[in-house]
C-alpha cells in the first residue's frame, strides 16, 4: 500500500515538474533561510548558559528617575561590591568586571591582549575551567594573572607557564604579575571575554575611585544563593542605595524629578545574567544583540516559510481538480477517508522531505556568505545539538501537515459520486486561495515597503552634513604602545615638513566608528546655578577646531599663548543654551567631583559629535591632564590622499614600530557608525526579494492552473470575437485585484513599524507615501510580469484546438 | 441478493423538489444479468449509484444480501465496496499514474491481501484476459476497448458478488462493445457473478437475461 502511494507520488511530481519545481525550490530556499535565521537566533538566546546554574548569576544596575526620562545604567562604583558581600548573605559569590587592551612583555616579545580585571570570586563563580592551577586561589594573590590557553600558547610555547613572571601595561605603568593559572578556552557563546585576567585593583582609574560611591565604572556580577526571592532582595538593597546616595537623591527630587510607581528615585536591580547578551538597553560587559532585532529575524524565518507553505497550498489544491477522480475512484474501490488523507499527506511529505536534505548542504554553503553579510558568528556546531534536531524534525512535520494536511483533507471531504459523474465543479476553493494570495503579496509589499525606508533613512544619514569636516581627516587610534599626548607631540614635529598635512590635533575619543572599533565617553553631570546639568567632555589637543572645520559662535580656541588654558572650556551653543547665560563666555563651571572650576573661554558651534541616533548634546571641549590622548587626527589635502596615507604610515611605525597602522577617513568611521542599521536594511533587501520571487513563482504556476480550467471558455470567447487584450484582462483582472487588496493591507503596516524604527534616530527621514505606493506597484509589476506571459500566450492559442480537446 | 421497497430520490430545486426515482420495487436474483434502460435522464444512473451504495436514497427500503443499508455504517459499507461489489464505468476512470497491473492491484491493496496472493490474482486476471504483455502499459497507451478491458479486470479481481457496470461500452464502437459485453455474459454464467448494467442499446441488452425499463423515474 505504502509503496503504491509512494509510486503514485513520484510520477505525479515527475509528470508535473514545473509545480514539483516551483515547490522544492520555495520549499529549500525557506527552510535554508530558516536553518540559518533560527540558528542564529537560537545561537544568540544560548550565550552564558554554559555556566553552572546559570538563572543564579545577575549583573546590578540602577534605575535612575532623571527629570527627562529614567535612565538605566549598569556601571557600578568600587564600594558597591563590598557592601553588597558584607550586608546581604544571599550574595554567595560577586566579582567586578571591566576590560582594557593591554601590551605584555616576556623575554623581550611583545603581545597585544585583551585584559580582564576581575574579583576572587571570577574562577569559582563562572564556569570557566582551569587547565592548570585552582580557581580559589587563582586571583588570590596581588599580581597573579591568568592566561587562556591560546595566550599561554602564544607566549610561552612549550614551557609550563606557572609561575613565570610577565611584564604588563595597559592605560598606566608595567607592571610586573606572575603567571598562576591557565584556563581553558572561552566558549563562544559567552559575554565576558578575555585573554588574560589580572585583580581588579589594577585597572589604570581604580586608585581614583576607591571609596567612592559617585565615581563609576564597571560592572557588577552577582552569583545569588540558589532559590533567594531576587524582588525581596532588591527590595532589602533599597536601604544601602538610599544611604549612600542621599544627597543625589536630594539633587534628583529638587530638580523635579518624578518618583518611579514604588516610590523610589534610585534603586539598584538585578539584571539576569543570562538576559544581558540579548538586551541593548545597557552598555556594559560583552556585546549585546537587541531583542527586536532577533524577533525580527524570527519573523522573516516565519514569512518565508509562510510564503512557500501558501505555495504549496495553492499548487496543490489548484492541481486537485485534475485528481478528483482519482480520488472519487479509490473511494469506489473501498478507500477510507484517512487513507486518501495518508496519501496526499505523504506526497507533501516527500517533497518536504526532499527540500529539507537539499537544504542542509546548501546552508553549509551559503553560510560563510551570510556570517560575513550579516556580521552572525554563529557555528556550524549548533547543528549537532538535540534539541536542535529535534526542532528539526517537529517543525518538519508541522510544515508537512500545515502545506499538505489542507489539500488532503479537501480531498477526503469531496465526494465521490459527484466526481465520477463529472458534475463536481470545482472552484479550486476559492476564498481561502485568495486570502492566501493577499497574505503572501501583503508580507512581500510590507517587506518591499520596509526596504524602501530604511534605504532611504540610510542614505539621509550618510548625506548629511555634520557640522564638521569628515572627508579629509584622517583619524589614528594610538593603541596600547604609545602615550597619546607623546605620540601627538612626535608626529606633529614629523609632519610640520609636510606640505600636503594642514593641521594635527588629538582627540579622548574617536569620531563614528573606527578600524580598532574602540570607543570612549566620558560625561558628568555637575551643579550650574542650582540645576543638575549633564555634559559630555571631548579632550582634545591644541588645533582641533582648525583641523575639524569648526566654526566659533563666540569667545576663542584653545591656543599655546594662554598658560591657563588647562583650566579652560570651549562649550557647544547647546550646551550654552541649557546654561541659560546670554554671554556664556566668562562663566565658571564648579565641577564638584572633580574638584575644578572651569572657565568658559568660547562657544564652539553645535556639529553632530555623536552618531544621528542621537540629537546634539551638551558637550565641552577640554585640555584636560587626567583624560587621554587616544586618537590623533590630521587633517589633509584632498589630493592624492593615498600617497598622504602612505606617508602617515610610515611615520606611524616609527613612532609605534610594534603596532599596527589602523588610521581611516573620518567618512569612512561615520559609515562605519551606521553598520547596524546597513545590516538591517539588508536584512530587509534579502528578505524582500525572497518574498516576491517565491511569491510570484507561486502566482506563476497558478495563473497556469487558471488558464488550463479556463482553456474551454477563452475558446469559446475567441470563437465569439474576444479581442487579445480582454482575454488577457480577463486572466490577470482577479490577480490584480488581490495584489491591489494586499497593497492596502500592507501600506499602513510597514508605515507603523518604519515610523517606530525611524523613531530611534534623533534625525530621520519623513516617510513619503509615494515610497510605499512603490513597493506596491513593483509587487504588481513584477506580478503582471509573471503571469502576462501566460495570459498572452492563452489568448494567442487557436481556439479550435482548445475546443477539440475538451 | 438486492431488494428495494418504495425507493424515491428527489433533490430540492428551488422551493419544490425535483422527483428523480419514484416508488421504485425491484427485486434482483443472485446470478441473473440485469439491464437497465430508459431514455436520458430518466433516471437509469442514479438507480445504479443507489444500487452500488454511492448514493443513498431519499425514501424507501434498501435490502442488499438481506441486509438494510440505510443501518449500515459507513466502515461497512466501505467493507463491501472492498468485497461484495465491482464497478465499470463509461469513461473507464483508470488512475492514469498507475500501470495497467496496479491499476487492477488497487482494489487488493485496499483489501490488505498478502503481496504473493495479491501477484497470483492479478497475474491469472491478466492470463486471462491476454494482457500480460501489457501489463507496464499506462492507461493512455492503451485503446478504448483495452482500458475498458483493464477496468472490467480491475472490478473483478476481488471476486466481487456484484458487478455495476454504467453504459460500460458507450464510449466503445460496435465490435470493442461486442467483444465486452460477450466478457460480461461469461462471468456472468461461468463465474455466477450477477452483473447490472446501465445501456441504451438493445443489442447489448440482449446478453442479459432481465429488462428493467424505466421512465420518468418509474419502473415500468
Amino acid at each position: 500500500m505504502l509503496r503504491n502511494y509512494f509510486k503514485i507520488a513520484l510520477r505525479n511530481l515527475w509528470k508535473h515538474k514545473t509545480n514539483t519545481f516551483i515547490n522544492l525550490l520555495g520549499l529549500t530556499v525557506a527552510f535554508t533561510i530558516c536553518l540559518l535565521l533560527l540558528l542564529s537566533v537560537y545561537f544568540e538566546f544560548s550565550f552564558d548558559k554554559f555556566h553552572q546554574q546559570p538563572e543564579d548569576l545577575y549583573r546590578t544596575y540602577f534605575k535612575v528617575q532623571q527629570p527627562e526620562k529614567p535612565i538605566l545604567q549598569s556601571s557600578m562604583p568600587e564600594p558597591m561590591l563590598k557592601a553588597l558581600k558584607e550586608q546581604f548573605p544571599a550574595v554567595q559569590y560577586g566579582t567586578r568586571y571591566n576590560r582594557n587592551g593591554c601590551e605584555i612583555v616576556y623575554n623581550g616579545k611583545h603581545f597585544f591582549n585583551e585584559l580582564a580585571f576581575g574579583d576572587p570570586d571570577f574562577f569559582t563563580m563562572f564556569n570557566f575551567p582551569l587547565e592548570k592551577g585552582n580557581a580559589p586561589q587563582a586571583l588570590e594573590g596581588r599580581n597573579n594573572i591568568v592566561l587562556t590557553r591560546a595566550t599561554a600558547n602564544a607566549i610561552f610555547g612549550n614551557e609550563n607557564p606557572i609561575g613565570k613572571q610577565l611584564q604588563v601595561q595597559s592605560g598606566g605603568p608595567w607592571k610586573a604579575f606572575i603567571v598562576s593559572a591557565v584556563a581553558a578556552e572561552i566558549p563562544t557563546t559567552s559575554s565576558i571575554r578575555f585573554d588574560a585576567v589580572v585583580p581588579f585593583e589594577h585597572g589604570f582609574t581604580y586608585p581614583a575611585t576607591v571609596g567612592k560611591w559617585d565615581a563609576t565604572n564597571h560592572d557588577i556580577i552577582l552569583r545569588l544563593k540558589h532559590g533567594t526571592d531576587v524582588k525581596a532582595f532588591e527590595k532589602a538593597v533599597q536601604g544601602l542605595i538610599n544611604l549612600q546616595y542621599k544627597d543625589y537623591i536630594g539633587d534628583l527630587k529638587r530638580d523635579g524629578a518624578v518618583a518611579a510607581p514604588n516610590g523610589q528615585y534610585m534603586e539598584l536591580l538585578m539584571q539576569p545574567y543570562l538576559n544581558m547578551h540579548t538586551d541593548s538597553s545597557m552598555r556594559g560587559a560583552g556585546e549585546t544583540i537587541s531583542r527586536s532585532y532577533l524577533y525580527m529575524l524570527l519573523s522573516v524565518a516565519v514569512f518565508v516559510m509562510f510564503i512557500a507553505c501558501i505555495n504549496f497550498i495553492n499548487l496543490s489544491v489548484g492541481r486537485s481538480f485534475t485528481r478528483t477522480r482519482e480520488v472519487g475512484l479509490r473511494k469506489t474501490l473501498g478507500a477510507l477517508p484517512f487513507q486518501v488523507g495518508l496519501q496526499f499527506w505523504g506526497e507533501a511529505a516527500i517533497i518536504c522531505a526532499l527540500a529539507l536534505l537539499i537544504s542542509i548542504p546548501v546552508f553549509y554553503v551559503v553560510l560563510p556568505y551570510y556570517k560575513a553579510v550579516f556580521g552572525s558568528s554563529l557555528e556550524t556546531g549548533v547543528l549537532n545539538q538535540p534539541v536542535i534536531i529535534a526542532s528539526i524534525i517537529g517543525s518538519f512535520l508541522l510544515v508537512t501537515l500545515l502545506a499538505g494536511g489542507y489539500p488532503a483533507l479537501v480531498m477526503t471531504r469531496m465526494d465521490a459520486v459527484n466526481i465520477l459523474k463529472g458534475k463536481l465543479r470545482l472552484k479550486t476553493s476559492g476564498g481561502l486561495r485568495n486570502g492566501l494570495i493577499i497574505g503572501q503579496f501583503a508580507i512581500a509589499i510590507l517587506l518591499i515597503g520596509c526596504t524602501l525606508v530604511a534605504w532611504n533613512q540610510l542614505n539621509f544619514l550618510r548625506a548629511r552634513p555634520l557640522g564638521y569636516n569628515s572627508s579629509q581627516v584622517v583619524s589614528i587610534p594610538v593603541g596600547q604602545e604609545v602615550n597619546g599626548r607623546e605620540a601627538l607631540e612626535l608626529l606633529r614635529q614629523k609632519l610640520n615638513a609636510e606640505p600636503s598635512v594642514l593641521s594635527v590635533t588629538g582627540l579622548s575619543k574617536n569620531m563614528g566608528v573606527g578600524i580598532d572599533g574602540g570607543s570612549y565617553t566620558f560625561s558628568l553631570g555637575f551643579d550650574y546655578k542650582n540645576r543638575n546639568i549633564s555634559m559630555e567632555w571631548l579632550n582634545v589637543g591644541y588645533d582641533f577646531t582648525q583641523t575639524m572645520d569648526l566654526a566659533m559662535a563666540s569667545g576663542r580656541d584653545f591656543s599655546r599663548n594662554f598658560s591657563t588654558d588647562s583650566s579652560g572650556i570651549v562649550i557647544n551653543e547647546q550646551m550654552a543654551r541649557k546654561m541659560g547665560v546670554k554671554d556664556p563666555v566668562g562663566e565658571i563651571l564648579q565641577i564638584e567631583e572633580l574638584n575644578l572650576p572651569m572657565k568658559v573661554i568660547g562657544v564652539v558651534k553645535d556639529f553632530n559629535f555623536q552618531s544621528l541616533h542621537r540629537p546634539v548634546e551638551p558637550m565641552g571641549l577640554v585640555m584636560y591632564k587626567e583624560m587621554p590622548i587616544n586618537y590623533l587626527l590630521v587633517k589633509v589635502r584632498p589630493d592624492n590622499l593615498p600617497v598622504i596615507m602612505g606617508k602617515l604610515k610610515t611615520h606611524w611605525a616609527q613612532i609605534a614600530p610594534r603596532s599596527e597602522f589602523r588610521g581611516s577617513f573620518l567618512d569612512e568611521n561615520i559609515n562605519r557608525q551606521y553598520n547596524r542599521e546597513e545590516r538591517f536594511t539588508q536584512i530587509f533587501v534579502y528578505a524582500a526579494v525572497v518574498a516576491i520571487v517565491l511569491s510570484c513563482l507561486g502566482l506563476f504556476a497558478l495563473a497556469v492552473l487558471a488558464i488550463m480550467q479556463r482553456t474551454r471558455e477563452i475558446g469559446i470567447r475567441k470563437a465569439l470575437g474576444a479581442s487579445t487584450v480582454s482575454i488577457v484582462q480577463l486572466i490577470t483582472k482577479d490577480f490584480v485585484k488581490l495584489i491591489v487588496i494586499a497593497m492596502i493591507i500592507a501600506t499602513p503596516l510597514a508605515w507603523y513599524f518604519m515610523s517606530i524604527w525611524l523613531k530611534d534616530f534623533a534625525f530621520s527621514v519623513q516617510i513619503q507615501w509615494w515610497w510605499l505606493l512603490a513597493a506596491g506597484l513593483i509587487a504588481l509589476a513584477v506580478a503582471l510580469c509573471t503571469i502576462g506571459y501566460q495570459s498572452l500566450k492563452a489568448a494567442f492559442a487557436n481556439p479550435v484546438k482548445s475546443l477539440k480537446t475538451e | 441478493m438486492i431488494q428495494l421497497r418504495n425507493i424515491s430520490k428527489h433533490y430540492p430545486v428551488g422551493f419544490g423538489k425535483h422527483e428523480i426515482l419514484k416508488e421504485v420495487n425491484l427485486v434482483i436474483h443472485e446470478g441473473e444479468f440485469v439491464s437497465i434502460m430508459g431514455p436520458s435522464g430518466s433516471g437509469k444512473s442514479t438507480l445504479l449509484h443507489i444500487l452500488g451504495l454511492l448514493e443513498e436514497p431519499s425514501d424507501g427500503e434498501y435490502l442488499f444480501q438481506g441486509e438494510l443499508v440505510h443501518k449500515m455504517n459507513d466502515k461497512k459499507r466501505t467493507q463491501l465496496h472492498r468485497g461484495a461489489i465491482g464497478f465499470v464505468f463509461q469513461a473507464y476512470h483508470l488512475i492514469d499514474e498507475l500501470t495497467v497491473y496496479e491499476n487492477i492491484e488497487t482494489p487488493l491493496l485496499y483489501k490488505n491481501m498478502p503481496s504473493s496472493e495479491r501477484k497470483s490474482r492479478v497475474a491469472d486476471i491478466l492470463d486471462r484476459f491476454n494482457m500480460v504483455a501489457k501489463k507496464d502499459l499506462f492507461p493512455n497507451q492503451l485503446s478504448g476497448g483495452q482500458q475498458q478491458l483493464v477496468g472490467i479486470a480491475r472490478a473483478i479481481v476481488a471476486e466481487p458478488t456484484v458487478i455495476f457496470a454504467d453504459e460500460p461500452t458507450g464510449n466503445l464502437h460496435s465490435d470493442q462493445a461486442k467483444s465486452i459485453m460477450e466478457l460480461f455474459a461469461e462471468l456472468n454464467k461461468k463465474d455466477g457473478i450477477t452483473i447490472v448494467q446501465v445501456t441504451h442499446s438493445d443489442l447489448n441488452a440482449g446478453y442479459g437475461n432481465k429488462v428493467i425499463e424505466i421512465m420518468d423515474g418509474r419502473v415500468k
